[in-house]
């Protein structure tokens, strides 16, 4: 037995010295700053990562054409010394700073500018960000068109399947009374052939007509009318996408002067969010010659080439990458950090834990959630207020919940403040409005949602949704319970919160409105597939907002948007945020659109300060932004005020942990640019100008 | 000389064949085509001449049933509800469709098998990583099999040290207070889900203490805590089998034999009793051993160890489906080579196994 006990005694030694092998061969110092990034970066191709732990380091090791400012956030002059806006924002050069390296020692040029986002563009390239520059001249054409004309044309594609099924309704006896086709059937058409995705944004007058048809029936001309409506988009979007290719990069939209200092970029409307894009990862450069010679994965270490304040020392996956100070970069001797560790932990309790032996400076929202209560008194704990927010997604096309007076009752018969402050705890504020408050310049809209009802006085608004579900033609039945109404079931992703929110919610419901309902969870792939069919009736949903503008929550509720996934359409809404968009088209029309607004007259005072502009273009600009904004509110007064296909719920509060020894962090409060301050919204912490302990002593300071 | 080959040259030939194949496809990616052309079919010549038949026979059917189990999983992940390029943000159409060129995925679950058997036995490719961009199956998963294996065996030394001995005490002295105290240890580690022993490791050894590094990989202090965590429950386990194992032998008639012939109580349990009472923990140790070493996903995302385990989890729920097949290729291959492995320790532990094979 002794023998036997040796043989496993010596099989362990062999194993222990194997395991040997596996650790690196350099054991390292811990870094200058180490930060806990949650998980795996999936890529770190600006133009292709999508998520925040990708972003930190993107941040680090690249440089835009501006970086953010660590305490305003707003772009700075990084790759570019300066620029010029022209006009009426229509148009930015920007002038490269001279003097700007990769860190292979080439100059940082415009090319490179052109190059990176024509690749970000290119179809090819199957970037999930591209739509941020479908607001530069060309920039939509390029990147989808080309997709859409061949939907539309090819064997069986499309035009094709339309004439065939034509041609098929010709043939059979069976037609509806007046016409050749129900609507209905064209809708299921439309939906089945993903026609709306290939047509989006139609000009064609007739093909827009019908594709808002869904009552009654299709005529022989309507039909002949949609396949030449077809047939024209295909053409229009076959001309724009080889306008696209041949200018584009060259002469129009995105262009360099020939010597490489300066930067072209036309965009199809004045954009206020364009600069603050400018310093966003998806819209670095990339080293032209080190992306050709490795398409894939010319991200690795080995090949690697940057512009940033930090160059990749090492990354060793699933466990952390290694950053080091870049001595060639222009700024470099404002970096106080050596060495930067970026790990990849993902149990939340092993990074507080990380954090509280010391081994971690930066904790950012990745602490266990019950936690909350003992480390929100920490003096090393920070906490602000989210650019995403918390909601509820209605099916509505289902029955019920397609009668917006239903959609109304059942977002107000809830209390949020009991979801915030009962619940959840963990610091998120109630909202009566989708879009998360703290866009410098924009006001939100009243809501029908009385967040101070909500809080002290639930009874009144409850009466309110009582009122309107006897209205919408469901009286309460004996039982108490609404006749006619189907059980509501609440999908949500498995997690703890989630649970608990959709069963208050469903328990409220019942009590308060007498509407059954439940709460069911769906793994995270099933969950998202759902929403996407349309396989539920409520559903629990986030939104993150990509840049500070209303615009990226907004734009999401466009009549079968990509992310709307309610079946919720309103052309008016559609038209409001088509002009802000492009602002001059509501200047165009707005002799037609005034009279359809809730706030006409607060629109007409930004109008008269538009033409009391006069010539001043900083004056002109201001007011433009003002109109849009306005018109931002229009459409989501439309959301919160009347259509409810969503109901929102709470704005999410940000937290983390950062060591007090950390200079150069800050942690609550951007300094806006009129010198008060404002939430962190998108909680963005550069670290490029941050020193510690360790930095500071290593430099003798 | 070719004796072996020539009682059964049809079953040899095929098996010589699929060990060539195995081999192939294993050296494929890492030799040049000459290297590994010569490589397989040196191999696999040398098999079908002179190999044991328990060889040949398991892979005769080992080969067809993995060809099997590849397809039928492809059919359950397309089955699932979701893809690979599903998020929360729904990308255009268009991109959609380009990413699924891309990445080579079929609509059809019958296609995406041929195509992906093809790049297997032509390429020894086991397909890009859909999640992880710019990595092949091969990049992530051959940095991280060596650190889940070598962590597993470590894990396996600890959990049979400790399981045997309790498990072998207890069982020799029945219903005694060793065997009890014994048993409730194991229970305990049975009961106790190793995120709780490891957060109680994590609490006493690295919070608490200071002792130990919280996570981390890279030096032999960042081991002691996912060695015990990952071996306790195989410990108890190991422990509970050795002593149902050891009960029954020593009822049997040659311990009374050999107790009758005076020998000392240390030579009856360590000689005798001993090769026969571990006969379940052996068969057990198979799938234990290919558990242990293809990692485990809760270790090592508590510990912040770069192993495999996880990619079996995070592969499935990201709907990344060659790496999903990459970990079920490993896993099939490890299991299968264990229980080989099994297969022969018995007859060489059990004298009555030997005589009839």
């Amino acid at each position: 037995m002794v023998k036997n006990l040796l043989a496993v005694g010596s099989v362990f030694v062999v194993a222990l010295l194997l395991v040997g092998l596996t650790f690196s061969s350099t054991v390292e110092e811990r870094a200058d700053y180490v930060l806990i990034n949650n998980t795996e970066p999936k890529t770190l191709d600006p133009g292709l990562a999508t998520g925040q732990p990708e972003g930190r380091i993107l941040e680090a090791i690249f440089e835009g054409l501006t970086y953010r400012d660590p305490e305003t956030l707003e772009p700075t002059r990084g790759a570019a010394i300066k620029w010029d806006v022209l006009d009426e924002g229509r148009k930015y050069v920007f002038h490269m700073r001279e003097g700007a390296k990769w860190t292979n020692g080439d100059p940082v040029t415009a090319h490179d500018f052109v190059y990176a986002w024509k690749r970000f563009l290119a179809p090819e390239t199957a970037a999930e960000y591209a739509y941020l520059l479908h607001i530069v001249r060309h920039g939509e054409a390029f990147n989808t068109f080309k997709g859409q004309v061949e939907a539309l044309r090819k064997d069986d594609g499309i035009i094709a399947k339309w004439k065939a099924r034509v041609d098929a309704a010709k043939a059979s006896g069976d037609r509806p009374e007046k016409g050749l086709m129900e609507a209905k059937a064209w809708q299921a058409f439309l939906d089945e052939n993903k026609v709306r995705d290939n047509v989006i944004r139609a000009k064609d007058e007739g093909l827009r007509g019908l594709l808002a048809r869904v009552d009654g029936a299709l005529t022989e001309a309507d039909c002949a009318t949609a396949l030449a409506g077809l047939e024209a988009e295909a053409a229009r979007r076959d001309q724009e996408h080889k306008d696209a290719v041949e200018h584009l990069g060259v002469d129009e939209g995105i262009w360099a002067s020939e010597d490489g200092t300066k930067l072209h970029i036309e965009l199809k409307a004045f954009t206020p969010y364009f600069l603050h894009l400018t310093c966003f990862y998806p819209l670095f450069p990339v080293h032209p010659p080190t992306v050709e010679a490795n398409p894939e994965n010319w991200f690795m270490p080995d090949t690697i080439v940057t512009n940033g304040p930090f160059k990749m020392d090492r990354w060793v996956v699933n466990q952390k990458i290694r950053l080091r100070r870049n001595a060639d970069h222009w700024d470099a001797d404002k970096v106080e950090l050596e060495t930067v560790d970026v790990l990849a932990i993902e149990n939340r309790t092993t990074s507080l834990n990380l954090y509280l032996t010391g081994e971690a400076d930066w904790l950012p929202s990745a602490y266990p959630p019950e936690l909350i209560d003992v480390l929100k008194d920490r003096d090393d704990f920070y906490g602000n207020q989210g650019f995403i927010v918390y909601y509820y997604r209605i099916n509505t096309t289902v029955k019920g919940l397609s009668d917006k007076r239903v959609r109304q009752a059942l977002a107000i018969s809830f209390s949020r403040d009991v979801i915030c402050n009962e619940i959840l705890r963990k610091g998120d504020r109630p909202t009566s409005v989708f879009v998360p408050p703290g866009v410098p310049g924009y006001e939100p809209p009243d809501s029908l949602i009385d967040l101070d009802n909500d809080k002290n006085n639930l009874e009144a608004n409850v009466a309110i949704a009582n009122k309107l579900l006897d209205e919408a033609g469901f009286p309460k039945g004996a039982n108490g319970l609404r006749t006619g109404f189907d059980k509501i079931d609440i999908l949500h992703n498995t997690d703890e919160g989630h649970k608990k929110v959709a069963e208050y919610i469903a328990q409220q419901w019942e009590k308060n409105l007498g509407i059954e309902a439940v709460a069911i969870n769906k793994e995270w792939q099933a969950y998202i597939e759902s929403q996407r069919k349309l396989d539920y009736r409520v559903s629990r949903a986030g939104w993150i907002g990509d840049y500070l503008d209303p615009n990226t929550f907004l734009d999401m509720w466009l009549t079968k948007g990509g992310n709307n996934q309610t079946g919720w359409g309103n052309p008016f809404y559609d038209q409001l945020i088509e002009m802000a968009g492009d602002v001059r088209i509501f200047l165009r029309d707005k002799e037609t659109v005034l009279p359809k607004l809730r706030e006409p007259d607060r629109m007409k005072g930004f109008l008269e300060a538009y033409d009391a502009a006069g010539g001043d273009s900083g004056r002109k600009l201001d007011a433009i932004s003002k109109i849009r904004f306005h018109l931002f509110r229009e459409a989501e007064a439309i959301l919160v005020q009347e259509e409810f296909p969503v109901i929102p719920i709470y704005s999410y509060q940000v937290s983390g942990l950062i060591r007090g020894d950390v200079q150069g962090f800050y942690f609550d409060k951007v300094k806006r640019l009129d010198g008060s301050y404002g939430p962190n919204l998108k909680d963005i912490h550069p670290f490029r100008y941050v020193s510690t302990a360790r930095s500071r002593a290593r430099k003798g300071k | 000389m070719f004796d072996r080959f020539k009682e059964a040259p049809l079953a040899r030939t095929v098996g010589g064949l699929f060990i060539a194949l195995i081999v192939w496809v294993i050296a494929r990616g890492q030799l040049s085509l000459e290297g590994a052309l010569v490589l397989s079919l040196g191999i696999g010549a040398l098999a079908a001449l002179f190999v044991a038949d328990i060889l040949i026979s398991r892979v005769i059917w080992t080969v067809p049933m993995v060809a099997v189990l590849i397809q039928f999983s492809i059919i359950l992940m397309f089955l699932a509800p979701g893809d690979p390029f599903a998020s929360e943000k729904n990308a255009p159409e268009a991109v959609v469709q380009q990413q699924k060129e891309q990445y080579g995925i079929d609509p059809s679950p019958f296609t995406f098998f041929g195509r992906y058997m093809k790049n297997l036995i032509v390429d020894g490719y086991l397909g890009p990583s859909i999640s992880w961009r710019g990595r092949s199956v091969t990049d992530l998963l051959m940095p991280a099999l060596p650190v889940s294996m070598s962590l597993g065996l470590l894990a396996l030394t600890i959990a049979s040290g400790i399981g045997l001995l309790l498990g072998l005490r207890a069982g020799v002295k029945p219903n005694s207070f060793t065997d009890y105290s014994s048993m409730g240890l194991a229970l305990i580690g049975i009961s106790l889900p190793n995120f709780v022993i490891g957060a109680f490791l994590m609490l006493m050894l690295a919070i608490w203490t200071g002792w130990l590094p919280v996570a981390g990989w890279g030096s032999y202090r960042h081991l002691i805590m996912p060695a015990i965590t990952l071996a306790l429950p195989f410990a108890a386990y190991i422990a509970r089998l050795a002593r149902s194992g050891a009960v029954e032998v020593m009822h049997e008639d040659y311990i009374r034999t050999a107790r009758a012939k005076g020998l000392p109580e240390r030579e009856v349990v360590g000689k005798h009793a001993f090769k026969l009472s571990i006969l379940p923990v052996v068969s057990f140790l198979g799938p234990g051993t290919a558990n242990l070493m293809t990692g485990s996903f809760v270790v090592e995302i508590l510990f912040g160890v770069p192993g495999m385990g996880q990619y079996f989890v995070k592969g499935a729920i990201n709907r990344d489906y060659y790496v999903v097949l990459g970990t079920l290729l490993i896993y099939v291959f490890i299991v299968v080579t264990m229980n080989l492995l099994v297969d022969l320790a018995y007859s060489w532990l059990d004298p009555r196994v030997r005589k009839t094979t």
